[in-house]
């Protein structure tokens, strides 16, 4: 561990290890969104119906930005970037609420 | 060229599906993907090893060989680039074995696939985002396998969740999770049907 916090502090290995994780989470769950509409020809029915097709789109993107969020924030990157992609993860969370609300 | 006809035959309608995930055009690209992304892990590892002198990089100039002589690539026994070059060679390994009906009758090489596939992936993400943030350069051949490994996912990731479903329909079935997972219980069916 020791040979770790030599190459980077703790809070870096941290928040890098939930960016990729948040990136890889939401490839996977656009993967799986596009999989489905292959796998069964489902047409697009709205960013916001409550449909299992559409929560995978909504959350993966969600997940996506708020892993560039976290590695802008890591890169020192401007506040407005983070802002940006923080705000726009913040949409596709709460379009998911929205869906979540009419089930 | 995507199996779309003759859907019962191929039996890959199990879960409704219209298509067939174990294809070989399905698989292809991958293969060709792993093949392209191995070897250009073998060219930065052979910088690492010390058996050429410099690393052609249009992007960053001197940013690949900071990047690969740094104390993040060397946290390993071993360069992480032969690493990497590990890891694509068991996604286009594995994306050869098998028929076009693995899915269900190979279910564990198309595990083993998917675990290179997926948390091979997070690797290749967590090393590309490292780069800028712990190094402070950039690589642009690294940057290039990280986009190949996250390229592969929406690929591979159609056939994994058909077999996860098919063996979860065998197991629903009967048979046992080691039946399922060796395609003991798919071979079976085939000879009973």
């Amino acid at each position: 561990m020791g040979r770790l916090w030599e190459v980077a502090p703790p809070a870096t290995w941290g928040i890098l290890t939930v960016a990729a994780t948040l990136l890889l989470a939401g490839f996977v769950l656009l993967s799986h969104s596009l999989v489905r509409r292959k796998a069964h020809g489902d047409r697009y029915t709205g960013i916001a119906y409550p449909g299992r097709l559409e929560w995978t789109f909504r959350v993966g993107a969600g997940c996506l930005l708020l892993g560039l969020a976290l590695w802008a924030v890591e890169l020192a990157a401007p506040v407005w970037v983070v802002a940006a992609l923080g705000g726009l993860a913040a949409v596709a969370f709460g379009l998911e609420a929205v869906a979540l609300t009419r089930r | 060229m995507t199996e779309r006809s003759g859907a019962g035959a191929n039996g890959f309608d199990d879960a409704g599906w219209e298509y067939n995930p174990s294809a070989w055009s399905e698989r292809i690209p991958i293969v060709v993907l792993g093949v392209v992304a191995m070897f250009i892990a073998l060219y930065l590892a052979a910088y690492q090893f010390g058996w050429v002198d410099s690393v052609w990089d249009p992007l960053f100039g001197d940013g690949t060989t900071t990047v690969l002589d740094s104390d993040l690539s060397h946290l390993f026994p071993v360069p992480d680039a032969l690493l990497g070059g590990l890891g694509y060679l068991i996604d286009w390994v594995f994306g050869l074995v098998g028929g076009t009906k693995r899915y269900k009758t190979l279910p564990w090489a198309v595990v083993i696939f998917g675990i290179g596939i997926i948390p091979f992936g997070l690797t290749s993400i967590f090393l590309a985002l490292s780069m800028p943030a712990i190094v402070g350069a950039g690589c642009f051949l690294c940057a290039v396998n990280a986009v190949i490994a996250v390229v592969m996912i929406p690929y591979a990731w159609d056939e994994i969740w058909l077999s996860l479903v098919a063996m979860r329909s065998m197991m629903r079935n009967g048979a046992g999770f080691w039946a399922a997972f060796s395609g003991r219980a798919a071979h079976l069916a085939f000879q009973e049907g």
